[in-house]
C-alpha cells in the first residue's frame, strides 16, 4: 500500500514543485519520468486544423443543433439574403407572442415582482429590495431541496442553481411554484435587478 | 475585441449574435492551441475538431454560470480539456479489453516482469553503455503510447501535470472530482504508470526503478 503522502510528493514533483519531504526513491521516480515527459512530448499527429472559417460554420451547425442558437441568427455579420430577414423578423413576432401568452404563469405566487426570461438559463426579478429578495428566494429553493449559491456580479445580485437533467416533474413544479421557468439545461441564474430610480 | 472578464460577461448576457461573435473570435484567436492539444491526445483532427466544438458549445450553454477567479479563457480551456476527459473516458469504454500488464496494485505480471528484465538485459544497453539518445526517446514514447493506450484519461492529465504544472485544486476542478477523490485519482496515476514505464527506467538507469 502506498503511502498517500509520497503520492503527493510524487504529484508535486512531477508538477515541477518542491517537495523537501520526499524520499530518495519518490524523487528519483519522479525526476526521470518528468524530465522524459518533457524532453519527448507528445505531439499532435501530421495535419492542422480545419481553415476557420470552415470550423465556424461547423460550430454554427452544431450551436443550432444544440438549440443553442436560433436558426435565423447564425449569420451574424455577414450579408443576409432579404427571405432570412423576414424569417427573423417572423421568429421575432412569435417570440414576443409566446412572452406575451406565458408571462402572466411566470410571476411569482405572492410577489408583485416582475419576472422577465433573458438568454436561456438567465431570469431577472426586478424587485426593490433585491437582497431580501434574493435572501427569501435563496431560503425558499434550498428549502425546497435545490442546490442554490448566491452571486453578485457586476452590481448585481443572484442566485445559481444547479439542476439534474432531465428535471423531475417535482422539481419543475417547485419551481413554477416560486414563479421561476424550468430550463431545458443543468444550471438556473437568477437576477435580481432594482427597477430604475423615479426623476425629480 | 477584448476577450476579457467584463466583455464574455456582457456576451454572455446579450446572447445570441455577440456571444456567436465573441466565441469565433476565441475559435480564430485562440482555437489553433486548444485543437493540438486534444489531437494530441486522441491523435485525430477530425475527433479533435468534435471535441473541441462540443466544448464551445457547451461554454454557450454555460457561460451565464462563468464566475472566474481568472480570465474566461482559462475556463474554456477548463471545459475544453474536461470535454476532452470525458471524450477519451468514452473512447477507453469501447476499446476492446485488452489483458493487463499489472494487477490492481500495479505490480507487473509474471509475463509483463519477464520482459522487462528481458528487455534490460539482452536488447538494450544501460545508460553506461552509452545507449544512443534516440533509442531511449523510442523506448520512452511507445512505453507511453502503451500507457496512453490503456489509460487515456491519466496519461493526458499526468501529461498536463507535468506541462502545466497542475496543483490538486486543477486537477479537481478539471474531473469534476471531490478532493478525497482527486487524492484517489493521482494514486492511481502513479500505480497505472509504473508498469508501462518499467521497461524505460530499467533502460535509463537501474537506480530510477519504480519501486
Amino acid at each position: 500500500m502506498q503511502d498517500p503522502d509520497d503520492d503527493q510528493h510524487w504529484l508535486d514533483l512531477m508538477a515541477g514543485r518542491a517537495a523537501p519531504d520526499a524520499d530518495a526513491r519518490t524523487r528519483k521516480e519522479a525526476a526521470w519520468l518528468r524530465a522524459a515527459m518533457l524532453s519527448y512530448r507528445v505531439s499532435a499527429p501530421p495535419g492542422a486544423p480545419a481553415d476557420a472559417d470552415q470550423r465556424a460554420g461547423r460550430l454554427l451547425t452544431r450551436a443550432r443543433d444544440a438549440g443553442v442558437l436560433a436558426a435565423a441568427a447564425n449569420d451574424a455579420g455577414a450579408r443576409r439574403p432579404a427571405g432570412r430577414w423576414r424569417h427573423a423578423l417572423a421568429a421575432g413576432v412569435a417570440a414576443c407572442a409566446l412572452v406575451l401568452v406565458f408571462l402572466p404563469q411566470l410571476q411569482g405566487p405572492d410577489e408583485a415582482d416582475d419576472v422577465t426570461l433573458r438568454g436561456a438559463p438567465v431570469q431577472r426579478i426586478d424587485a426593490a429590495d433585491a437582497q431580501s429578495r434574493r435572501q427569501q428566494l435563496l431560503q425558499d429553493l434550498r428549502a425546497a431541496g435545490f442546490e442554490a449559491q448566491p452571486f453578485e456580479r457586476l452590481g448585481r445580485l443572484g442566485i445559481d442553481v444547479s439542476l439534474p437533467v432531465p428535471l423531475p416533474p417535482a422539481q419543475s413544479a417547485a419551481l413554477t411554484r416560486l414563479g421561476l421557468a424550468a430550463p431545458p439545461g443543468p444550471s438556473l441564474q437568477i437576477e435580481f435587478v432594482a427597477p430604475e430610480p423615479a426623476g425629480p | 475585441m477584448d476577450l476579457d472578464a467584463h466583455s464574455f460577461t456582457l456576451a454572455c448576457r446579450e446572447g445570441g449574435s455577440r456571444i456567436e461573435t465573441w466565441l469565433r473570435v476565441v475559435d480564430r484567436e485562440h482555437g489553433a492551441r486548444f485543437y493540438r492539444e486534444a489531437a494530441a491526445a486522441l491523435r485525430s483532427w477530425q475527433a479533435a475538431e468534435d471535441v473541441v466544438q462540443d466544448a464551445m458549445v457547451k461554454v454557450w450553454q454555460r457561460c451565464a454560470t462563468f464566475r472566474g477567479p481568472g480570465e474566461p479563457l482559462a475556463w474554456i480551456h477548463q471545459i475544453v480539456r474536461n470535454t476532452l476527459l470525458d471524450a477519451l473516458r468514452q473512447r477507453q469504454a469501447q476499446a476492446p479489453r485488452e489483458q493487463p500488464l499489472h494487477d490492481d496494485d500495479g505490480q507487473l505480471t509474471r509475463d509483463a516482469e519477464a520482459a522487462v528484465l528481458d528487455l534490460s538485459a539482452s536488447r538494450v544497453a544501460t545508460p553506461e553503455g552509452a545507449l544512443a539518445e534516440h533509442q531511449i526517446e523510442a523506448v520512452f514514447r511507445r512505453c507511453f503510447e502503451q500507457f496512453a493506450a490503456a489509460h487515456p484519461e491519466h496519461a493526458t492529465v499526468l501529461r498536463w501535470v507535468v506541462e502545466d504544472g497542475l496543483d490538486n485544486a486543477a486537477i479537481e476542478a478539471l474531473l469534476e472530482r471531490s478532493p478525497g477523490a482527486t487524492r484517489e485519482f493521482i494514486s492511481q496515476c502513479r500505480k497505472k504508470a509504473r508498469p508501462f514505464f518499467a521497461a524505460w527506467y530499467a533502460l535509463v538507469s537501474p537506480a530510477a526503478s519504480a519501486p
